[in-house]
């Protein structure tokens, strides 16, 4: 059960990271293509600026939980620095219980209800003419909070996640 | 002292707490302050309704077209870290330079703050100078307590140096105050402030401060010299460095990544582009760049790159004749045969770049680079979102108001309300981001400050300076967490923060120059504005 979990959480976690790749590959080429429409040829899609828009918004929110994973979110490390990994765990632990899990569910119950709105009336783009599917951008923020909940729990069941170092970093 | 006070102290000691324990400091920021939040609801003296306000708070961070910037530069500067040419333009500079420590030093000078203006955000700036410059110094035995100041401190320059955020959401704040707090004593009619006047306010304070930097850096060499360890080391600089570069390597080398970073920022300074578009042509020639010096063994990649930025002059030159301008003032289009040509030499350019993306693929050098960066993005990101979740609970605690009653119940005029406010704002610059304190405080002190007799871009531009400063400041400083996230595990967390403390020196005589010389900071303006 535990197991099956964690490597639950693994997969996930392995999914929203290429996800992530994507979109970050995908903001770079589509805003890179609406500058060189607009300043060689004169000319502009708004659908292509919302894919810009639209792209970055889920990227800045979907990457938290990787990184959380990860271990990439900075630290001030001044008093951690003298502490022994026993204790160092028992901080983790408790920032996630304390921290994490509060936040996250917090807002995963406030965002509920904005995101239901958003979809009973499909949400398109705030721009005319622009890309429909807003909707599906506001759904990151608690498809976020339910990832940021499942590392969480899978840090709280394996010490070792935290101190996997990236291969590839 | 009221009760909302007493929580607010209780949510100041318990957030600190909480980012000293070492857990990451985007939970604690967050974490804290909702716990405490908690806490008081269950003794009746907080309204829990106000943390629902957070996921609105969530979609303004993803769907504001500012922060588009910020994953891109830091896919600019990874990419220069990865194909090494941040490091062999440093290299390259001094040794064109000349070969001494201080000519190093100043070039990282230079070139941090051509990046930190180019980049305008402080956790990018930092961590790519710490990546780039940081090896580079110490290899060349400069200590890595002077490496640090100075990558902290030039990292914050781009809070400073036009083009920023931070004036940019300023000018914003100021000139609601500026107006209201004109209306209030009667004149209808105040000059407008606009972002134009703040960034030409900020640039005489800017380069002073640049220079102030500079000649402390050399002083502080000379003191390095004397100490016998580091003299031990002096030898090295020579042994790895080739004499004089090559015409090739200037051209291949250094001449591309200094001409990207000055067009990136000379395209913002002058309005042609917004920070994000520029940002995305950054990183397009920061793509060529490194896929064009992957080495002897990829030939291909180096004429494709060359190729494209040939194209691109050829573009380039046609779009300043306005031949790829393509027209639909007729209501239908009508294809020139520039046009055409135009379209075809776009059409180039874009495989010229996907194929230099391949090359950097197979380099195994694209996906680590993107992967870092959704990293270090989300690192920036996490921050900015929790920072939004204590400035709610702060005003929930009524916290905004306890500062304007604070503030307004002073003896001494305006300028003790003014050293107050700069005061109030130094600390509050440890725990909040800029944009919260801008939006914070301006509104709640511009109002009252700005109707004595103070000149609106003076004043913001004593705010800009100063958050700048509490930046830098150890131990909550933000430069020092991001700066702590890449300097290398042998780097004492309080080593970095003694490195500083000289650089914050150096801000506060800077702030002390500009009250004295207003004119540093309005003659500008005034000059190019009228």
């Amino acid at each position: 059960m535990q197991t099956a979990f964690l490597h639950f959480a693994y997969r996930t976690d392995c999914l929203n990271k290429a996800f992530c790749l994507g979109l970050l590959s995908l903001v770079f080429l589509a805003q890179f293509t609406v500058v060189m429409l607009r300043y060689l040829f004169n000319i502009g899609f708004i659908q292509l600026q919302d894919t810009v828009s639209y792209s970055f918004a889920v990227l800045c929110i979907l990457a938290v939980p990787t990184a959380l994973r990860s271990d990439a979110h900075v630290r001030v490390d001044i008093f951690r620095a003298e502490q022994s990994p026993a204790t160092a765990r028992r901080f983790d632990v408790a920032a996630v219980i304390f921290f994490l899990i509060p936040v996250f569910g917090l807002t995963l119950w406030h965002a509920y209800p904005l995101v239901a709105y958003s979809w009973s009336i499909f949400e398109g783009s705030r721009e005319t003419g622009g890309l429909p599917g807003f909707f599906l951008v506001l759904t990151a923020l608690p498809i976020t909070c339910a990832l940021a909940l499942i590392q969480g729990l899978a840090i709280l069941l394996d010490s070792k996640i935290l101190s996997e170092k990236e291969a590839a970093s | 002292m009221t009760v909302e006070a007493v929580w607010l102290c209780v949510l100041a000691i318990s957030l600190f707490g909480a980012i000293l324990s070492g857990v990451p400091v985007m939970l604690a920021i967050a974490g804290a302050p909702m716990i405490v939040a908690f806490v008081a609801s269950m003794f009746g003296h907080f309204d829990l309704s106000y943390l629902a306000a957070f996921p609105q708070r969530v979609f303004g961070v993803m769907n504001n077209p500012l922060l588009v910037a910020v994953p891109l530069f830091v896919l600019m500067g990874i990419l220069l870290e990865r194909s090494q040419q941040a490091e062999k333009l440093l290299i390259n500079i001094t040794r064109l330079m000349g070969q001494t420590r201080s000519v190093l030093v100043l070039s990282v000078l230079f070139i941090s703050t051509l990046i930190a203006a180019s980049t305008g955000i402080i956790g990018a700036t930092i961590i790519m100078l710490g990546m780039i410059s940081l090896p580079t110094m110490l290899k060349a035995g400069i200590s890595a307590r002077l490496g640090s100041g100075l990558i902290c401190a030039s990292g914050t320059l781009g809070q400073i140096i036009p083009p920023s955020i931070v004036l940019i959401l300023l000018g914003d704040q100021i000139s609601n105050a500026y107006l209201e707090a004109q209306q209030s004593v009667g004149n209808f009619a105040p000059e407008p402030v606009s972002v134009g006047d703040l960034f030409a306010g900020a640039l005489l304070p800017g380069f002073v401060l640049v220079c102030l930097y500079g000649v402390y850096c050399l002083i502080a060499l000379t003191w390095d010299a004397r100490d016998p360890e580091r003299a031990s080391i002096e030898g090295k600089i020579g042994e790895t460095d080739g004499g004089m570069p090559t015409i090739g390597s200037l051209l291949m080398e250094i001449a591309p990544p200094v001409l990207l970073i000055v067009s990136v920022l000379g395209s913002i300074l002058f309005g042609i582009a917004t920070p994000t578009e520029a940002a995305s042509i950054g990183v397009a020639g920061t793509i060529l760049i490194a896929a064009g010096n992957l080495g002897e063994a990829r030939p291909s990649a180096r004429l494709i790159s060359v190729a494209t930025v040939v194209l691109a002059a050829i573009a380039l030159t046609m779009q300043r004749y306005g031949l790829t301008k393509i027209d639909f003032s007729q209501g239908h289009h009508t294809f020139t045969l520039s046009n055409v040509i135009g379209c075809i030499i776009g059409a180039g350019m874009a495989l010229g770049i996907l194929l230099s993306l391949f090359a950097l693929f197979r380099a195994r050098m694209l996906v680590p680079s993107l992967h870092k960066t959704v990293q270090i993005s989300a690192m920036i990101f996490g921050i900015i979102i929790a920072a939004s979740m204590l400035s709610l609970v702060f005003r929930g605690f009524d916290g905004d108001e306890l500062v304007a009653t604070l503030l307004t119940g002073l003896p001494g005029g305006h300028w003790t309300l003014l050293l107050l406010t700069m005061l109030g704002i130094f600390l509050l610059g440890f725990v909040l981001e800029f944009i919260e304190i801008v939006f914070i405080v301006v509104p709640i002190v511009g109002p009252i400050l700005l109707q004595a007799d103070i000149h609106p871009v003076w004043f913001a531009i004593l705010i800009a300076l100063n958050i700048q400063t509490s930046f830098l400041t150890p131990p909550f400083g933000f430069a020092l967490f991001y700066y702590r996230s890449v300097a290398p595990s042998d780097i004492a967390t309080l080593e970095i923060y003694k490195s500083v403390i000289p650089f914050v020196i150096l801000q506060l005589i800077t702030i002390c120059i500009v009250v004295v010389f207003p004119a540093l900071a309005t003659w500008l303006p005034d000059l190019l504005f009228g």
